[in-house]
């Protein structure tokens, strides 16, 4: 598809696919040694969005597998590359690469679950690792591997529910901890983990909804803030919020299509924050992902609280098995 | 990358770039992976800890290394006695984090180690309150800044008047500073009435105690930090309407204060609801308050409607005015203001489906009734 002249306004399909696994190749640039800690991350937005793309076969799944499962250390937890110290955010990210090669049975769900059961706090919230740290982001992180883990049970949830919910502010939004600023990646999380803890009455659906379309900029592009420029990555945030809570009407999704268009790499592959700016994996994923929630054609559904395809993979029968 | 632009395609590459870049990689791969080998062997001295160091200020968010700079000094930091060679390293690990920040203001990882320092009870926080007010003088929205500000806020025990009182100086700077217009909202109800909603022991405790606001009331609604559910008295909202106003009209399209302004609308509203308040029989002073507030708040937008010929830069205004009269409407109040616009509520949404396209979902929804923001 993409050899055709004129692919302006189109989706270049083939050639994000080949972006993402020219990415997975470099291992030898300045780029990976600067993100190296994150990397199990790394390649779950790039595993994550070639499936959405549908050419999830483009790279060598069980090597991959192999690599992820070097990750993880001898408490449980994994770390964000071989080299580094356990996690609760690359746990995840280990969890949903393995849910979407249909390889979960090779981790111990219970000592996975245990190591993520040990970061919860009195109060209901989460640490990231053993260091305090505390979060929202990691609230998400916690139900939602313990969600895929088929292990809920082993926390807390309705603590970690109403953790969260201490954590909403005057404008609907949520913050990272109690008292703080909203913003839409922390509006993702706790949307997303109240949905998990079946606690979605602890929010106010159309305050929050209507700050969320409120992000949408003159140029179609989401904000994370107000007053603050788009970044594409705000279209996943944004928009799986508005999806969950069943009002993603409430922006306009043609002009949000343009504006991720707007940001490709056309020649090379690849989705940059803004137009023209330099792309990567994250963007990358985060541009396509939000397309799949508007139905964009030619894309695979996704789940919009465990952020993995709805469709035609093993990823999707799990979430639908277990739904 | 954020805020990167995609280098032009096309031309011959710089060899002078690309020599930079090989030998940025060389250097850079050579500390990291001496670094992480001294790290996984526990290799603890001058060198491994000035190596680590070295790293952290290039690629701050490497999270191992700070993991293994906390494991090293852990024991010599526990000497809360005070004891020369504790504080000798807190000051060596702030000044390191200082480092970092100032070249990357949004660490996580960074934030997290100072503040685990901090928390060591070693060292002065009137420091950190000069570094926090330099950080968020060059980004005034940085909300790690902000969130870090408030754990020492609550350490160094400031009055809550003391730090509405910084918020309103930033908002005085900039109309548009929403970060400080958020911190107006945690702060107001601490600032008028009762105790702060987190208490400070709550915080000191490095956040992990941090969430116990959500245990405050029984119910199985949570109060939030930001939006505290008890009422704020009438005569400090009047105040806040005033500061909103000057922003208003200054912009009337900046969202900022408008957002506020809703919050402020909201938390009248309540005012109404509720077993012990007045305001919801007539006759009564606070009824009279708030309808007064109300018919000012209409003459608000009005003035505003009426300055501005080009409905398209009206949203705002429009906006407010319709859910004022729905207010106005639930309480049986009359709407008030002999405005030149006597446009319905759904008269307004219809025209606001048009001026501000993108919203039109959500404005359907309000005009069917299906769309509640006053929510108290």
């Amino acid at each position: 598809m993409d050899s055709e002249p004129g692919t302006s306004g189109r989706l270049v399909v083939d050639r994000h696919a080949r972006y993402i696994c020219t990415f997975a190749k470099a291992v030898d640039t300045l780029e990976f040694y600067l993100t190296e800690h994150f990397r199990l991350s790394g390649v779950y937005w790039g595993v994550t969005a070639l499936a959405l793309l549908g050419h999830l076969h483009n790279l060598d799944g069980e090597g991959i597998v192999k690599w992820v499962l070097s990750c993880q250390n001898a408490d449980g937890g994994f770390g964000g590359s071989p080299r580094h110290d356990s996690h609760i955010l690359y746990t995840l990210s280990a969890v949903q690469i393995l849910v979407l090669y249909d390889k979960l049975e090779l981790v111990d769900a219970d000592q996975v679950a245990s190591y993520i059961s040990k970061l919860q706090q009195s109060n209901g919230s989460f640490i990231g690792d053993s260091w305090g740290e505390v979060d929202t982001r990691f609230s998400y992180v916690a139900l939602c591997c313990c969600w895929l883990l088929d292990r809920l049970d082993r926390l807390n949830v309705r603590k970690a529910a109403q953790y969260v919910a201490s954590c909403r502010n005057f404008d609907g939004g949520f913050g990272c901890t109690p008292g703080n600023e909203s913003h839409a990646g922390q509006v993702f999380v706790c949307v997303a983990a109240l949905h998990i803890a079946d606690s979605l009455d602890l929010l106010d659906a159309d305050l929050l909804c209507w700050w969320l379309s409120e992000r949408q900029t003159a140029g179609g592009g989401l904000n994370g803030r107000p007053e603050k420029l788009p970044d594409v990555c705000y279209s996943w945030w944004c928009l799986s919020a508005l999806s969950i809570l069943g009002r993603l009407h409430w922006i306009d999704q043609t002009a949000l299509q343009d504006f991720i268009l707007s940001c490709q790499d056309e020649d090379d592959g690849g989705i940059s924050d803004r137009p023209e700016d330099m792309v990567d994996v994250f963007h990358t994923f985060f541009g396509i992902a939000g397309l799949c929630l508007m139905g964009h054609p030619g894309l695979k559904a996704v789940d919009p609280t465990f952020a993995l395809p709805l469709e035609d993979g093993f990823a999707a029968n799990f979430l639908n098995e277990n739904e | 990358m954020h805020n990167r632009p995609r280098p032009p395609k096309g031309l011959p590459e710089d060899p002078k770039a690309v020599e930079a870049g090989r030998v940025r990689l060389q250097k850079l791969s050579r500390v990291c992976n001496e670094v992480l080998k001294r790290v996984a062997e526990d290799r603890v001295d001058e060198e491994s800890l000035k190596l680590a160091a070295a790293l952290l200020e290039q690629n701050p968010e490497c999270y191992s290394v700070w993991n293994y700079r906390r494991r090293a000094f852990q024991a010599v930091l526990q000497g809360r006695d005070g004891s020369a060679a504790a504080r000798e390293a807190a000051d060596a690990e702030l000044a390191l984090t200082e480092r970092c920040l100032r070249r990357n203001p949004k660490s996580y990882a960074t934030w997290h180690h100072r503040r685990w320092i901090i928390q060591k009870g070693l060292t002065p926080l009137k420091h950190e309150l000069q570094l926090l007010g330099q950080l968020l003088e060059v980004d005034s929205r940085n909300f790690m800044a902000w969130a870090y500000r408030r754990f020492i806020v609550a350490l160094a025990g400031i009055p809550p008047r003391d730090e509405e009182q910084y918020a309103a100086g930033l908002i005085d700077a900039n109309f548009s500073n929403y970060s400080a217009w958020h911190a107006r909202t945690t702060l107001l109800h601490a600032v008028h009435s009762g105790p702060p909603v987190m208490s400070v022991s709550q915080l000191v405790a490095g956040d992990q105690a941090a969430g116990a606001g959500s245990e405050h009331n029984g119910s199985g609604q949570p109060s939030s930090a930001g939006a505290s559910a008890e009422l704020v008295p009438l005569a400090a909202l009047r105040q806040e309407f005033e500061l909103v106003h000057q922003a208003c009209f200054t912009d009337p399209e900046d969202q900022s204060a408008w957002l506020n302004h809703r919050w402020l609308l909201a938390r009248t509203f309540a005012h109404t609801q509720g077993p012990q308040t007045s305001a919801a029989d007539e006759g009564s002073p606070a009824h009279q308050d708030l309808t007064e507030i109300f018919e000012q708040e209409v003459d608000m937008c009005n003035q505003l409607l009426e300055v501005e010929p080009d409905r398209t830069k009206c949203k705002w205004p429009l906006l407010t005015l319709a859910r004022l009269q729905e207010m106005q409407q639930q309480l049986g109040l009359r709407a008030g203001s002999q405005g030149s616009t006597q446009q319905s509520a759904a008269d307004i949404y219809r025209e606001l489906m048009v001026v501000d396209p993108k919203r039109k979902g959500y404005y359907a929804d309000a005009l069917e009734g299906r769309a509640h923001v006053m929510a108290v």
